[in-house]
Formats: structure tokens, sequence, C-alpha cells
């Protein structure tokens, strides 16, 4: 059967889901522009755009979820337990699903796949009628890719994900390019307007930019932040300091980098100084969750107030 | 148990063009209707015949004096000047403005919140009866009649636009900013109207840069109650006025059916559900 534009076919049956064959599109069910996703490009300065506020509006609950993190040093079976670890825990979610609006793809097929954490919010809107929207910051200067027609956002194989509702780009100006945290300020203005609104980050593996810009930033903002135990690296590594007190894990790369660099180790240690800062009196902030527990983590949302309000 | 702070109303404060995403997030709540009702009109220098008539205005936004749960009320957003004016020498006293219109919304329309815009038009002071935004008034008025503009106690949040710490701004800057506003919720694809109840200098600007943006864009939607004086009567009967802009700008009789049967048709009331299911 033709699919016209904007219609998807039906959703994969949780069997399917389970059998880890994912499906090829993940084409959102709710329609925020009939044309596709939209795509905003907003300058650091600038208020985040009036349709990005238009498409939030969209949700049907006010709860929103912030996918933060990576998946390095994941085996295949790793990657293809994160599908059903979401669908199944956000089953039902209505609200709003943020990430970094990027993916990768299948340079033979061309189909944009569904292995990275910044994948999470199309595959959810594609599950529920929820919104999935991203910000992303400018690190390279984008290319359109003549063969599949992706948008080249850096110079890793990651394309801007057309399956998401809306996506921002933040950019310094038309010539210079931001960092990897870029994007945070932006990302966190539109955290902070939503006022009323039930919010969690939800952090998977990660590095540095995980640690420092979304898992603590989130915390010393009061909140809540769900953390996928068994993701490895910082995710790993917060766990460890909230269960255990154990901060060896926490900047464990940067710290394999220092050496025996003195002025770099103290730079690690600064690092780790401020998180423990942080974490201090905020433990009861921090949900653990078994990652690929999906009835732990459905458990889980439901205890913060999650997935049961509709408007 | 609420307490004082609980029920406080927020407080932000805007300066220069600076982004204030926390006050532009409450139109992020999603359980109140997308529609934006900007509401201005005559304050201090409105008379006592004109003043009268404010309550057919907040009657028929609030579904009447006892809010007949069969009647329609308001449901969405309302930006208004979020200040009341006091008398200087007995602040418990009231002075009747359209800024007296809105906050019963608070009470009496469940889906609807309040936004002040409030200008800072000379050096704020704090004081027991609250914030103190203008001591300004005709000085030629007996003491007992002068009065001095406060921060309104009952609005859901307050948006102060200053230019700077030290500079002040201008009472047309509040409805700059309420334009402002709607432009950005305008793109949103949501609906607006702009309210017109008595009005001096500051109205007419306001009232002619939304009947110029209305040429452009059906979005810009005017109701001015006619009868009600001073500048919303200049307008109501410009005939060449009304007719340029007959597609955006439009009239409606000083009465409580008459402002509701037009807010009605501009969209800005809604029938609440329980009175579309009778009993039989």
């Amino acid at each position: 059967m033709l699919l016209r534009f904007g219609q998807h076919p039906e959703p994969a049956t949780k069997k399917e889901i389970m059998s880890q064959e994912t499906p090829s599109l993940y084409l959102p069910k709710v329609s925020v522009d009939d044309r596709g996703c939209i795509f905003s490009v907003v300058g650091s300065q600038e208020s985040m755009p009036a349709h990005f506020v238009a498409s939030i509006r969209r949700a049907r609950a006010m709860e929103l979820v912030i996918f933060g993190g990576g998946v390095k040093g994941f085996a295949a079976e790793d990657v293809a337990k994160m599908v059903p670890w979401v669908v199944g825990g956000f089953d039902g979610f209505v609200g709003v699903a943020m990430s970094g609006g990027t993916a990768y793809f299948d340079k033979a097929t061309g189909k944009l796949l569904a292995n990275a954490v910044t994948s999470i919010p199309p595959v959810l809107a594609h599950h529920n009628e929820c919104v999935a929207i991203g910000t992303f910051p400018r690190v390279e200067h984008w290319a359109m890719n003549r063969e599949h027609h992706f948008l080249h956002t850096d110079k890793y194989g990651a394309v801007l994900d057309d399956r998401y509702h809306h996506i921002a780009a933040v950019q310094q100006n038309a010539s210079d390019v931001l960092g990897w945290q870029g994007d945070m300020e932006k990302r966190f203005s539109v955290v902070d307007a939503l006022n009323d609104w039930r919010k969690v980050y939800v952090i998977v593996n990660g590095g540095a930019v995980t640690r420092d810009d979304e898992a603590y930033a989130a915390l010393s903002r009061g909140m809540n932040v769900i953390v996928a135990r068994g993701s490895k690296r910082e995710a790993d590594a917060l766990v460890a300091a909230v269960e255990s007190d154990d901060w060896t894990l926490t900047a464990a790369e940067e710290r394999a980098k220092a050496g025996t660099d003195a002025a770099k180790i103290a730079d690690v240690d600064a690092i780790v100084a401020r998180c423990q800062g942080i974490l201090a009196g905020r433990k009861d902030l921090v949900k653990i969750v078994d990652y690929g527990d999906a009835t732990a983590l459905n458990t889980t949302l439901k205890s913060l107030g999650f997935l049961q309000q509709t408007v | 148990m609420s307490n004082f702070a609980d029920t406080s109303s927020s407080l932000f404060v805007r300066t220069g063009r600076e982004s204030c995403e926390k006050f532009l997030g409450k139109f992020l709540d999603i359980r109140i209707r997308p529609f934006v009702l900007r509401v201005t009109g005559g304050c201090g220098l409105m008379g006592p015949e004109h003043a009268v008539g404010l309550r057919n205005v907040q009657h028929a936004l609030t579904g009447g004096a006892r809010a007949a749960k069969s009647l329609p009320r308001f449901t969405g957003f309302c930006l208004f000047g979020g200040t009341r004016m006091v008398n200087r020498t007995n602040p418990r006293i009231v002075v009747p403005g359209i800024t007296e219109v809105v906050p019963p919304i608070n009470r009496l329309c469940s889906g609807s919140r309040t936004l002040g815009i409030i200008a800072k038009v000379g050096d704020l002071k704090h004081s027991r009866h609250g914030i103190i935004v203008s001591d300004d008034c005709d000085r030629s008025l007996p003491l007992d009649q002068q009065y001095v503009t406060i921060a309104h106690p009952t609005q859901h949040s307050i948006l102060l636009v200053q230019p700077s710490a030290d500079r002040t701004a201008s009472w047309d800057d509040e409805a700059k900013e309420c334009i402002d506003i709607c432009d950005h919720l305008r793109k949103g694809h949501w609906k607006g109207l702009l309210l017109v109840y008595n009005g001096g200098g500051v109205v007419e600007r306001e009232i002619k840069a939304w009947a110029e943006l209305g040429k452009s864009d059906p979005f810009w939607q005017v109701l001015i109650v006619k009868g009600s004086g001073r500048t919303a009567d200049k307008f109501a009967c410009d005939a060449d006025f009304m007719e340029q802009h007959k597609e955006t700008v439009h009239s409606c009789g000083n009465s409580v059916e008459e402002i509701r049967e037009a807010l009605l048709k501009y969209n800005a009331l809604v029938y609440p559900p329980e009175s579309l299911f009778r009993r039989k």
C-alpha cells in the first residue's frame, strides 16, 4: 500500500518490538505540521521561536521528559534493549519527549535508525500520542547528503531526525560554531518556562556533556533524574555516587586522559568536587532504574506522577 | 492548606529586550484554551458616568452578576495593565478603572489565566499596600480624590517591563509589550481579541496599531464598546475608520447582553460544558 506523506503504517506490535526488529519507519501518531518536522534555527541570544512553543502545546499532558546520554561502549545487544525499554516504560505517555534531534542512518538503505538516545522521542511519538521535540548545537558546518537528502549535523554521521515534530538548532551565528553543550542554555530555558509541568531527565550512558550539562544541571535545578543502571560511563558513575558515595567512576574518562599531569588531575578533581556539591542534599531526586527493565521504568515514572494525567 | 506565598502572583522583571521565557511559559499551560484577550481602556481620566459601565464588561466576561452556569464565560489568557488605582489618603478605596474588570476572572472563570503587563513608568516603591508603580495623578484634583497606582494584588502573573534599572518606560510600553506577546502567540496559530472600553491617548495608539496589523492578518481583531466614552466612542463613531477596517475592527453596545454577544461572536467566550446538556 502506498503511503501518503504524513501517513504512517500501523505501529509495530509489542511482539515485533520485543523480537528486536525495528520498524523501518517511526513516524509520529500526532501531527503538528502536515508538511513534516518543523526545523528552526535559533541564535544563541534569541528566544525560542513561537512555533516551538506551539509544538509543545500539542501535548495532552503537562509532562516533559528529556533524554540525555549516548551509546558509547554498547554492544549490539545493549543497543537492542533501548527501544523495548522505553516503549514499555513510557506506554501511554502523551506529554513532550525531548532530546538532541539527530539520528544515524543506514547508508545502504537510507533509512533512519533508532540506535541512539536521541532517537527515543520519535520512537515514543510513534507509539504514543506525544510530542517529540529536540535541540542541538551547531558544532560543525552542516551539509546536505546528496544521495539520501539528510542534513548532516556533525562529522560523525549524525543527521537531522525528521521523525521529530520540531527541532531547534542553536547556533552562535552563521560563521562560528558552538561546543557540544551549546544548546543546553536554550534547552533549559524551555524547561524553566514550563511552569507547573512535571519534568524528568533520563540519563543513559553519556560522557562529560551528559554529566555536567544534563544530569547535574538538571539536579541543580531541582529536577528528578532517572539514571539507567548498567548503561555504562557517567550514568553508572552517578549510580555509584548515589548508592555508595563512590566517586571513582565520575569523570573517569577525563582522569584516564589526564595521566600523571598534575594540572589536569586537579581539573578532574574539581569536576568531581562540583558534582559532589550538587548531589549533596539532592540524592532523593535521583531514581535508579536498571537499563532494559521496562516495568521498573514504568513504575518509577508513575511514582513521579507521570503517565497519569491528560488535559 | 495554602498560604499567602502559594496564592501570590509571580512577578517577572524584564529589562530592555531580554527574553523572559518564564513569563512566556505561562502560555504553555495546555489546560487553558489558546486564546488571548487583551483588555484595555480608561483609568484615572475616566469619568464616573462611564466607570459605572465597567460592570457590564466584567459580567459579560464572567457569566453575569451571579456567574450563572448557563451563561458563557471567558476562557483563555487575558492580558491587561496589571495595576490598580487606590485612593491616596485611604488606600482601601479602589478607584474604578479598566484594570478592575479582569481580576474577577481569576475566581469566576476556571479556564483562564490573567497576566498583567506593567510598564515601569516611575521609580517603584514598596509599601504595605503593595508595590507602587506610579505616584503620578492629576494634582488639580482634591487631595481626597487623588490616587496612587499599585501592582494589582489579584492576577496570576505579572511582567514588569523597564528599559533599564535606572530608566523609566512609558504607558505606551505596556501596549507595545502586549502586541509583542500577541504576535508571538499569533505565530503559534492562536486567536486573539483586543477589547476596548473608554480610554485616552495610549488606547488610541493601541487601537490604531491593532487595526494596522489587522490589514495583513485577521488575528488582530478589535472590539470597541460603543457608549463607553472617550477614545472608544471616537473610533466607534468614525464611520470611515470602521469601514476601512471592517474585517477586523468591530463595535458593540454598552450592555451586558450586547457585549456578551459580541465576545461570543469573536470567540472570547465559551459555554461551560454543563450548560450544553440539560436534564429533562
